[in-house]
């Protein structure tokens, strides 16, 4: 028994133990844990119901917004290739290009380098001497522009370098490689590349470009991920504005006017070829010219091309018109005769011929082939006077001609009641004298006689075009319109033929080669009277069989006794011709009359 | 009055024979101080849900490794495919504003080699009709009917064998 009572003492106290272990090892809550414990539960759900609230706020409320910042901050616009679309011409040689350049500025006070240190790092990257470097960044704390009209390869270069305070700002340049071949149909941009003249000017909004609007996204590094970009191709925006010039043939006819005006050291000329089926212009050559790239050095007068902005009187080149017109009026027929007698007198004013012969009784072929003014008086005089003066309105002397270039003069012209009460008016009228027009409309009116009696506008441009050739936009031209019969036309073409095989206009003469033409000698009004300096002229139109272009030449002032529509204008008109024959591969109409070309061949020993 | 937390001594039924092997003599049971070690318990079977889950995880699991290891390089090349393209791009934009300076450049070579030639100094001639050759027109060819010949029996009907 006392061995169980020891035994059920140790057990007791061996529970003792270990409940007093348990007792130790069980978390003593002091009083007040409750409520400790419930504020804690509450915080803890207070905090995840505000974040959740939070997060319900910034997902479905704010979402959108927030979604549309960070993509702008992971997005950015692709940088504009130009701000203005380039201008080619027909064959796509470029006429004007925008470059992108840049202008640097610095900030010394956020530079983390030296001066010195910076004026080293940038000065073999941008061409200048360090000390030069030092001393403009001495001059100011911030926004000091260092130099402009830095390459694209120029900016990259100090891009690398990782600079603080140092800026870049695009800019445009517009580079026209022709130079002054094309600057008075193309015109300038200045400073703010604005155009200021030409088709520069005249389609100032056409031509500006529209900048990328369609953002991509990009990654850290600044590489464009495709995700969000377009699927139409990447240049589908690249448009260019197409020119229905030949830079080619504005060559050859530059070069050939340039040449007479040396030689006759006249004071102007402008040569214009046209494509009598539509008006566009193959080329329009107007010297003196200027380097576009160096606007500010020229002349003001020269940005306007005077072959469009410019009156004259056109003299003799305008005969053929009036003959067509006195063939639609039934007045006469392409073999009546009319009697030169020299020298008459209409209005108690004195008229003559340019040389002051007499021809006697000509035909009316005759009457263009001596340039005859009597003879075009009295062809004249057998069209009423109002039906005159209607159908010089109706083929626009007086009005402008509705062309695509900028600056176009509109003719002049006596008013209704003076042409119909005063002879003389109508007399001098016949041999293209007593009212002005461009040169530009003198070759639209020579365009109407060779195709067939249409009036085309003349124009140089054919349209916005997309790189896959595809035309974008056009100019609204004044539709093409009837204004000579078809008889009419080709009457008056058979006798401009004859004025170059048998008449004054010879020295446009091309073996193997037909042409129509008529030259043109005019005096100069100036201050009320005719002075003795005269414009000479010469229209052709080629080949006279199937008539494609009209070809115009104007000198003005030529100097020397021999300076004459024939010895003037004819040779530029003649080199034009040969070129556009090769340019267009122009078989000849009388191969017989080319000279055979002579091949040496040599024997080999 | 905080409560003693006790040791839960039912946690697991006890069978019979663990039942009678407590009922030792007192004695028996005071010779060992510590207490019985516990038994397992055996193991029972499975229920049909559970077994149904415990085969979805074999399957299921390495499923997913394959797919983790299918996905990720498709992940990769996804990511550097984007990569490369805007390398590429970068890369096309250079090539394209090499082109346009080339174009300028090129045109503005036409232009003075142009002006050089026009020069009476240089020799060259302006072509012109002198100095191009017209070939007479080719007089159009009738169109040549086709003939259609016969098609040519390449493997005839043989009336007797070649051999046997």
């Amino acid at each position: 028994m006392r061995v169980s009572a020891t035994n059920n003492v140790k057990l007791k106290s061996r529970r003792a133990e270990i409940a007093a272990r348990l007792r130790n090892t069980r978390p003593i809550n002091l009083p007040g844990y409750h409520q400790r414990l419930v504020w804690v539960w509450l915080l803890l759900f207070v905090g995840q119901f505000g974040l959740i609230a939070r997060l319900f706020w910034l997902q479905v409320n704010q979402g959108e917004q927030l979604g549309q910042i960070a993509k702008d901050q992971r997005s950015r616009k692709l940088s504009p290739k130009f701000a203005r679309h380039p201008i080619v011409d027909r064959n796509g040689n470029i006429l004007a290009k925008d470059e992108p350049t840049f202008r640097l500025f610095v900030h010394p006070k956020m530079f983390k380098k030296s001066r010195a240190d910076m004026a080293v790092a940038l000065s073999p990257i941008i061409k200048m001497p360090t000390e030069e470097l030092v001393r403009l960044f001495e001059t100011g704390k911030t926004g000091i522009p260092v130099t402009r009209n830095l390459s694209e390869e120029t900016a990259a270069n100090l891009r690398k370098l990782g600079l603080d305070g140092v800026e870049l700002n695009q800019e445009w340049s517009r580079t026209y490689p022709q130079k002054d071949l094309m600057s008075s149909i193309v015109g300038y941009v200045d400073g703010e590349h604005l155009g200021q003249a030409g088709l520069e000017y005249s389609l100032q909004t056409w031509l500006k470009a529209k900048p990328p609007s369609e953002k991509v996204s990009e990654d850290g590094n600044g590489y464009l991920l495709p995700n969000q970009f377009s699927t139409r191709p990447l240049n589908a925006d690249e448009l260019s504005l197409k020119l229905t010039l030949d830079t080619r043939l504005q060559w050859s006819a530059t070069m050939a006017l340039h040449k007479k005006l040396k030689q006759y050291n006249a004071l102007r000329g402008a040569v214009v070829v046209m494509d009598v089926r539509d008006g566009s212009l193959r080329a329009l050559a107007a010297e003196p010219s200027y380097d576009p790239s160096q606007f500010y050095k020229a002349n003001p007068a020269l940005f306007r091309n005077w072959a469009i902005a410019d009156l004259y009187e056109p003299g003799s080149t305008f005969k053929p018109i009036n003959i067509a017109i006195a063939l639609d009026a039934g007045a006469i027929k392409p073999d009546t005769v009319v009697y030169d007698e020299g020298h008459i007198s209409v209005g108690g004013w004195p008229i003559q011929n340019n040389d002051g012969s007499s021809h006697g009784a000509i035909s009316i072929t005759k009457v263009l082939e001596v340039s005859s003014n009597i003879g075009m008086v009295h062809i004249m005089e057998r069209v009423k006077r109002p039906f005159y003066y209607d159908f010089l309105k109706k083929i626009g002397i007086g009005e402008i001609t509705g062309t695509d270039m900028p600056f176009e003069t509109a003719g002049s012209m006596k008013d209704r009641t003076q042409f119909v009460d005063y002879p003389i008016e109508a007399a001098t009228n016949s041999f293209g004298q007593g009212f002005s027009v461009t040169p530009i409309q003198m070759a639209q009116l020579h365009a109407a006689i060779a195709n067939g009696g249409m009036m085309v506008t003349p124009h140089v441009t054919e349209g916005l075009f997309n790189p896959s050739g595809k035309l974008i936009s056009k100019t609204e031209l004044i539709s093409p319109r009837r204004v000579f019969s078809e008889a009419s036309t080709a009457s008056v073409r058979q006798m401009m033929a004859s004025v170059v095989e048998n008449g004054t206009g010879k020295p446009a003469k091309i073996p193997g080669y037909r042409l129509g033409g008529k030259t043109g000698t005019a005096q100069k009004a100036g201050g009320g009277t005719y002075r003795n300096a005269r414009i000479t002229s010469f229209v052709a139109t080629f080949p006279v069989e199937s008539p494609r272009y009209v070809i115009f030449a104007v000198v003005d002032e030529p100097k020397g006794d021999d300076a004459f529509g024939s010895t003037v204008a004819a040779p530029i008109v003649k080199s034009v011709i040969e070129t556009l024959i090769s340019l267009e591969g122009m078989p000849p109409s009388h191969p017989e009359e080319l000279k055979k070309p002579t091949v040496v061949v040599k024997k080999s020993p | 009055m905080p409560t003693a937390i006790r040791p839960n001594l039912r946690a697991q039924p006890v069978s019979r024979s663990e039942r009678s092997a407590r009922v030792e003599p007192p004695s028996k049971r005071l010779s060992t101080v510590m207490p019985a070690p516990l038994q397992l318990v055996p193991k029972q079977q499975p229920s049909r849900k559970l077994a149904l889950l415990l085969k979805l995880r074999k399957v299921s699991t390495p499923t997913a490794v394959l797919l983790t290891l299918v996905i990720l390089p498709i992940y990769g090349w996804s990511a550097s495919t984007q990569l490369s393209w805007g390398k590429r791009y970068q890369h096309l934009e250079e090539l394209r504003r090499e082109e346009r300076h080339y174009q300028a450049q090129t045109e503005t070579l036409k232009h003075d080699l142009t002006q050089n030639a026009m020069q009476n100094s240089s020799g060259l001639v302006p072509q012109g009709p002198n100095n191009n050759l017209f070939l007479p027109a080719m007089p159009s060819r009738p169109n040549v009917p086709v003939v259609t010949t016969p098609p040519v029996q390449t493997n005839p009907a043989l009336s007797t064998p070649l051999a046997y």
